[in-house]
């Protein structure tokens, strides 16, 4: 048994159900692209799986301008540290792929901006949005849309995953967090998923179960504050109508 | 503790940290550390006190401890800048700006900050028995002579009548060319 198969960082062989949008960013990110989808749709997968050669910076960790063009500057073996010299730096440099993850979470301000202007017209630039930022300041570039997961599609990543580490879960578990979670009733998350399955799997070892059953989904789910269900109601729904 | 409620910084959903500041986005999937000093005074920008990590959350309460010892210091120079209202202690007062800059360097904690403002406090009240003790003393120093000259008038005065009284010899006595004499004399 192998729990590292539901972590964020198990990068899954293949992006099922997203095969084509693999290719399809591997030629929009010669001229930029803008990733737009809700959370746990397989953003960052698709980044990684698509453009394993490019420097990623994850928003959420360094939000700053400055903090991101450290880490741009690290990565790409510049001398300065500081934002201006950077910028200075970056438009002398041969074109790179660099990939804004969580652009979300990043201080959009005016040196933000003026930093992903630079590396947009230097190099190429992928953004990875969540809808709610798609209009923000510095998000510009050919979008890329990532729609959320039908209950069916979560079925099959979750099978996927419980193969690949040989956990014990019924069939009848996996369908009951496939179709609570499954979009249009649910977010349509993968994250989220694999978090109730995760959970699921604890209370099951803990009260010396055999194998994960509906009953320890339901208590994962009312545990997570996910059993009434009442965010997806509105703004999921809305955001689900969007895409 | 705190029941506020906050957004999730990526997709605006309702976020209820519990008592550690740890809350569970169920849109997302995520788990974000919420800056509880932040949430209690009032904050609304949620993309500057909500945090995905732990060590990022460590790294803002590190500014929330500076802020809170420079209003503690604060408070502290208040109180002393009240006894310091005389303008006499200009002096003192100068002091207390290197001082205040001083403690700044010194101090890392809030105990240590107050330690170092109650030391600056006794610092100043020293300083301005030191300058009102240089005030008397230039005082004495200027009026002294005055009084020593009045003093020695008094006493040679006193000590004519006691002479006049005891040492003097008897053919002396109560003889009147004695005042004829002294009265002839400079």
């Amino acid at each position: 048994m192998s729990l590292s198969v539901l972590s964020e960082d198990w990068l899954p062989p293949r992006l099922r159900y997203r095969e084509a949008k693999v290719q399809e960013l591997r030629e929009l990110a010669v001229e930029g692209a803008v990733i737009v989808g809700p959370s746990g749709v397989g953003k960052s997968t698709l980044v990684r799986m698509a453009l394993p050669e490019a420097i990623t910076i994850d928003c959420g960790s360094a939000r700053t301008a400055a903090s991101i063009a450290a880490r741009i500057s690290m990565a790409m073996g510049l001398r300065s540290r500081r934002l201006g010299d950077v910028l200075r730096e970056l438009r002398e440099r041969p074109p790179h792929t660099i990939v804004l993850d969580d652009y979300t979470l990043a201080r959009r301000n005016r040196s933000t901006v003026s930093l992903v202007r630079v590396l947009a017209n230097y190099h190429r630039l992928v953004l990875v949005v969540h809808p709610h930022a798609l209009n923000s300041p510095g998000v510009f570039g050919t979008v890329l849309r990532m729609p959320p997961y039908t209950p069916r599609e979560l079925q099959g990543i979750l099978e996927d995953r419980v193969v690949e580490g040989e956990l014990p879960v019924s069939e009848e578990a996996i369908a009951a967090v496939s179709s609570a979670l499954g979009s249009p009733q649910g977010p349509g998350s993968a994250r989220l998923a694999l978090t109730v399955l995760r959970e699921a799997l604890r209370l099951c070892l803990r009260s010396g179960d055999r194998e994960v059953t509906p009953k320890h989904v339901a208590q994962a789910l009312a545990l997570l504050g996910l059993g009434v269900s009442p965010v997806f109601s509105g703004s999921h729904k809305k955001l689900c109508t969007l895409l | 503790m705190s029941k506020g409620v906050v957004r999730c910084p990526k997709c605006g959903s309702q976020l209820v940290p519990d008592d550690k500041g740890r809350a569970f986005c169920v849109a997302c999937g995520k788990e974000y550390y919420v800056c509880l000093e932040c949430l209690k005074a009032g904050r609304t920008d949620y993309e500057s006190f909500v945090f995905s990590s732990v060590r990022a959350l460590a790294g803002h309460m590190r500014s929330h401890r500076f802020s809170k010892d420079n209003r503690a210091l604060e408070n502290a120079f208040s109180i002393v800048g009240a006894v310091l209202s005389s303008p006499m202690n200009r002096e003192a007062e100068r002091m207390l700006s290197i001082a205040k800059k001083l403690s700044g360097c010194l101090a890392s904690t809030n105990t240590e900050c107050l330690l170092v403002a109650l030391s600056l406090a006794q610092l100043v009240v020293l300083t301005r028995i030191y300058f009102k003790l240089e005030e008397v003393e230039l005082l004495l120093r200027t009026t002294a002579p005055l009084h020593l000259r009045g003093e020695a008038r008094s006493n040679l005065v006193v000590d004519d009548e006691v002479s006049a009284s005891i040492d003097l010899p008897s053919f002396v006595r109560g003889n009147p060319w004695v005042e004829v004499l002294s009265g002839r004399r400079g």
